[in-house]
C-alpha cells in the first residue's frame, strides 16, 4: 500500500470519529430535550420522570462536548507538527497493511470481511421473520462459511446443520424456549 | 460465621451444583482462552441458558466461568501473546517471553499455582470483610443508598480507561437506555414511540450480548491473529525453586489485588498492571522483567485472581458492581428475582455462602484441571476462528431471543453489536455502558425514594453525613487507583520495552 492510501486511511478513520462524536452529541441532546419534556419535577415538587433522562442527556452533551474539544485541540496540533511526523506515521501504517493474519488476509480485506459479516448478520436477522428463528439463523451460519469464508458447501451445509440440531435440542427440546417459526411458520 | 460456611458447604456440594460448578469453571477456561471473548462476554452469551436453573446454582455456574476466565485467558496470553481475557493483559509481557524461550508450560503452571493461592487467601478474606459491610450498610437510608449507587457508577466510570469523557458519554447512553420503556416508579412511558416492543424497555441481557458478543467478535475478524506456540505436557514440570522463587511475589499480589478488587469499579486489570508495577519495584529478578521473569507472571496472575474475587464484596454487600462481568453478574441476581445489597446476607444466606463456598471447589477444579491440562486447553486455540465465530454469533442470537422469547431481540442485538464494533473501534469503554444500563434502574428507584423521603429535596444527599461521607469516599476511590494506575502503567511500559528476546 502506498503512503497515500495510507494516509487516506487514517483520514478515514477520523472522519469516522467525528460522524461517532456527532451521533452520540446529537443524541445526547434530543435525549436531553425529551427528558425535560417527560417533567424533569412533577407539579408537587419530587422527582419527575424525566430527571434520569434529562440528567443522562445532559451528561451525554456535556462530556461528548468535552471529548470533541481536546479531539479538535489534538487534531490542530497534529496538523500544526512537521510533515515528517505525518509520513513516518504513513509508513508505519503501511508495514501495518501489509501484514498478514493466521489466515493470509490483509488489513483491507479483513475490513471488507467485517462489513460483509455485518450484513449477512442483518440479512439472518431479517429472514428469522419469515422463515423462523432456527433456519434462519443456521441458514446464516452456512452463508458465513460457505460465501464469507470461501469453505466448500458441504462445509457450509454440515455447520449449519449442525448449528441448526445443537439450537433445535438444547433451546427447544432441553430448555423448553418455543422457538419462533416466522411467518411461513415452518419449523 | 462457621454455620454460615458450613451451609454455604451443603448447598454448593449437592451433587447438581458440584456439576454445574465443574461445567462453569471448565468453559470458563476454554471461553478465557478464546481472544474476543473473555469473562463478560462468557457469562454473558450463557446467561440465557441458566433461565430454567435455580438461581443458586445458575450463579455457581456463572460465578465458575468468571474465574475459570481468569485462568483460560492465561493460557493465550502466554502461548499467542494476545489476553484472552483483559485481565491477563500483564502476563503476556513475561509469560509470552517465557514461552519463546521454550518456558511455556513454567508459565503457565507458576500462573495456575498463583492463581489458586491469590483465589483461596481472597475468599477467605471476602468471607471475613463481606458481611461486616453489608451489616453496615443495612442501615442506611434512601440517601445514603442513593449515595452509594452514584458511587458506583462514578467510580466505574473513571476506572474505564484513560478517556474519562468517553467513559462519561458511554455511562449516559447506559443509563439513557434503562429509561426507555414504563419505570415501575411512573405511569408514562419513555421513549417507546408508540412500539409495545419497547414498553417493556430494553433488555440489558440483550444489549451486553450485543455489545460483547457480536461486537467483539466481528472486532477480533478485523484484528486478525497470531499463530499459538505449542507445548507438551513435559514441558509443565517446573522445579520446586520455581515455586519458591514465585511465592513472594504471589502473596504480594495477591494482597494487592484483594484491596484493589475491593474497591467498586478498579476490577482486575488494573489489580493485575498494579501487582506487576510493584512486583518489578521489589523484586530481586526485577532486572528479567520484560525479559520472562517468573516473578512478572506469578505477580500479574496473582493479583487479578484476588481481585476477581474481591470483586464480589461490593457487589454482594452493596449491590454496587466491582468490574465488568460483577455488574452482568449483578443483572443476573436481578433477572433471577434476586435484589442484591446488604439484605441479600440476611435474606437469601444459603445463597451468598453456597454461591462463596462454590469459589472454594471451583478453584481446586481448576488448579486440578489446569496444571496437567492445560497444553491440552491450548489445542483449542488451534481451531480456526473461522470455524468459530459463526457459532459464536449464532449461539449469542439464539442466547438473546431466548430471554424473552421475542423476536425483537434480534434487531436489538444486531444494532447494539454494530455499535459495540464502532465502540471499540474508537476507543468508547463499554463498561460504563453496561453499568449504566444495570444500575440506571436502581439509581432511579433511589433517586425516587430519597425525593419521597426528602420532599423533594434532593440536597439532602450532602446534608446527611453518612451519604456526604460516601460522596467524599467516592472523590477519593476515584483518585487513589488513577494516580496507582498510571504508576504501574508506567513501570509496565517500561518492562515491555527492552530488548526482544532471541
Amino acid at each position: 500500500m502506498t503512503a497515500t492510501a495510507a494516509s487516506r486511511n487514517t483520514a478515514h478513520r477520523d472522519t469516522g470519529a467525528w460522524v461517532m462524536r456527532v451521533l452520540l452529541l446529537a443524541l445526547g441532546a434530543a435525549v436531553l430535550v425529551a427528558g425535560i419534556s417527560y417533567g424533569v419535577r412533577t407539579p408537587d415538587g419530587h422527582v419527575g420522570p424525566g430527571m434520569m433522562p434529562a440528567a443522562a442527556g445532559a451528561v451525554m452533551l456535556l462530556a461528548g462536548a468535552w471529548e470533541s474539544l481536546k479531539a479538535f485541540r489534538s487534531g490542530r496540533e497534529a496538523t500544526d507538527g512537521d510533515d515528517s511526523t505525518v509520513s513516518s506515521g504513513a509508513e508505519g501504517a503501511e508495514d501495518e497493511d501489509s501484514q498478514l493474519d493466521v489466515f493470509g488476509r490483509t488489513t483491507a480485506q479483513r475490513n471488507r470481511a467485517v462489513a460483509v459479516v455485518f450484513g449477512v448478520i442483518a440479512l439472518g436477522v431479517a429472514l428469522t421473520y419469515a422463515i423462523g428463528l432456527l433456519l434462519g439463523l443456521s441458514l446464516m451460519v452456512a452463508v458465513l462459511l460457505t460465501f464469507v469464508e470461501k469453505k466448500p458447501l458441504w462445509v457450509g451445509v454440515v455447520w449449519g446443520a449442525g448449528a441448526f440440531a445443537f439450537g433445535y435440542l438444547v433451546f427447544g427440546l432441553a430448555l423448553n424456549v418455543p422457538l419462533a417459526t416466522g411467518a411461513l411458520g415452518l419449523i | 460465621m462457621l454455620e454460615n460456611i458450613l451451609l454455604g458447604f451443603q448447598t454448593s456440594l449437592t451433587p447438581e451444583n458440584l456439576l454445574w460448578c465443574f461445567a462453569g469453571v471448565l468453559l470458563g477456561t476454554v471461553i478465557g482462552m478464546l481472544p474476543g471473548l473473555g469473562a463478560t462476554t462468557g457469562v454473558a452469551i450463557l446467561l440465557p441458558l441458566t433461565l430454567t436453573m435455580e438461581p443458586v446454582t445458575a450463579l455457581i455456574m456463572l460465578a465458575g466461568i468468571y474465574y475459570g476466565c481468569q485462568y483460560g485467558g492465561t493460557i493465550a496470553a502466554v502461548l499467542i501473546a494476545t489476553p484472552g481475557d483483559a485481565n491477563a493483559v500483564a502476563t503476556v509481557v513475561d509469560g509470552y517471553a517465557l514461552a519463546r524461550k521454550g518456558q511455556a508450560g513454567k508459565a503457565l503452571a507458576i500462573a495456575a499455582i498463583g492463581s489458586f493461592v491469590a483465589a483461596i487467601a481472597s475468599l477467605v478474606l471476602l468471607m471475613l470483610v463481606a458481611a461486616p459491610i453489608a451489616s453496615v450498610a443495612l442501615k442506611f437510608g434512601p440517601a445514603e443508598m442513593l449515595a452509594i449507587m452514584i458511587m458506583g457508577l462514578l467510580t466505574i466510570i473513571s476506572f474505564s480507561g484513560d478517556n474519562l469523557a468517553k467513559g462519561l458519554v458511554m455511562a449516559g447512553l447506559g443509563i439513557f437506555l434503562s429509561t426507555i420503556g414504563m419505570s415501575s416508579g411512573f405511569v408514562e412511558a419513555r421513549f417507546t414511540f408508540g412500539s409495545i416492543n419497547l414498553l417493556g424497555g430494553i433488555d440489558f441481557v440483550v444489549v451486553m450480548i450485543g455489545v460483547f458478543a457480536v461486537g467483539e467478535v466481528v472486532s477480533q475478524i478485523g484484528d486478525g491473529g497470531v499463530k499459538p506456540i505449542r507445548t507438551r505436557m513435559r514441558d509443565m514440570m517446573i522445579r520446586g525453586k520455581d515455586v519458591k522463587d514465585s511465592m513472594p511475589a504471589i502473596l504480594r499480589g495477591s494482597g494487592i489485588g484483594f484491596l484493589l478488587g475491593c474497591l467498586p469499579g478498579a476490577g482486575s486489570t488494573l489489580a493485575a498492571l498494579v501487582g506487576y508495577g510493584v512486583e518489578k519495584q521489589v523484586s530481586p529478578n526485577r532486572k528479567m522483567f520484560g525479559k520472562g521473569a517468573i516473578q512478572g507472571v506469578a505477580s500479574a496472575e496473582s493479583a487479578n485472581n484476588a481481585a476477581a474475587n474481591a470483586n464480589f464484596v461490593p457487589t454482594l454487600a452493596l449491590g454496587i458492581p466491582g468490574g465488568t462481568t460483577t455488574a452482568v453478574l449483578l443483572g443476573a441476581f436481578v433477572m433471577y428475582g434476586i435484589q442484591p445489597g446488604p439484605l441479600l446476607f440476611d435474606d437469601q444466606p444459603a445463597l451468598v455462602w453456597g454461591l462463596l463456598t462454590s469459589f472454594f471447589i471451583g478453584n481446586v477444579i481448576l488448579l486440578v484441571l489446569n496444571l496437567p491440562l492445560a497444553p491440552a486447553f491450548a489445542q483449542v486455540l488451534r481451531l480456526p476462528y473461522r470455524y468459530l465465530y459463526p457459532a459464536i454469533l449464532f449461539f449469542s442470537m439464539l442466547g438473546a431471543y431466548a430471554v424473552q422469547n421475542n423476536l425483537f431481540a434480534l434487531p436489538v442485538l444486531f444494532v447494539a453489536g454494530v455499535a459495540g464494533f464502532f465502540f471499540k473501534k474508537f476507543d468508547y469503554p463499554t463498561a460504563p455502558l453496561i453499568l449504566g444500563v444495570v444500575l440506571g434502574p436502581m439509581v432511579e428507584k433511589a433517586l425516587v425514594q430519597t425525593s419521597s423521603y426528602a420532599d423533594g429535596d434532593l440536597t439532602v444527599l450532602f446534608k446527611e453525613p453518612l451519604s456526604l461521607g460516601i460522596l467524599i469516599l467516592t472523590v477519593v476511590i476515584m483518585l487513589v487507583p488513577k494516580l496507582v494506575g498510571r504508576f504501574s502503567r508506567d513501570r509496565t511500559a517500561e518492562a515491555a520495552t527492552p530488548t526482544p528476546v532471541a
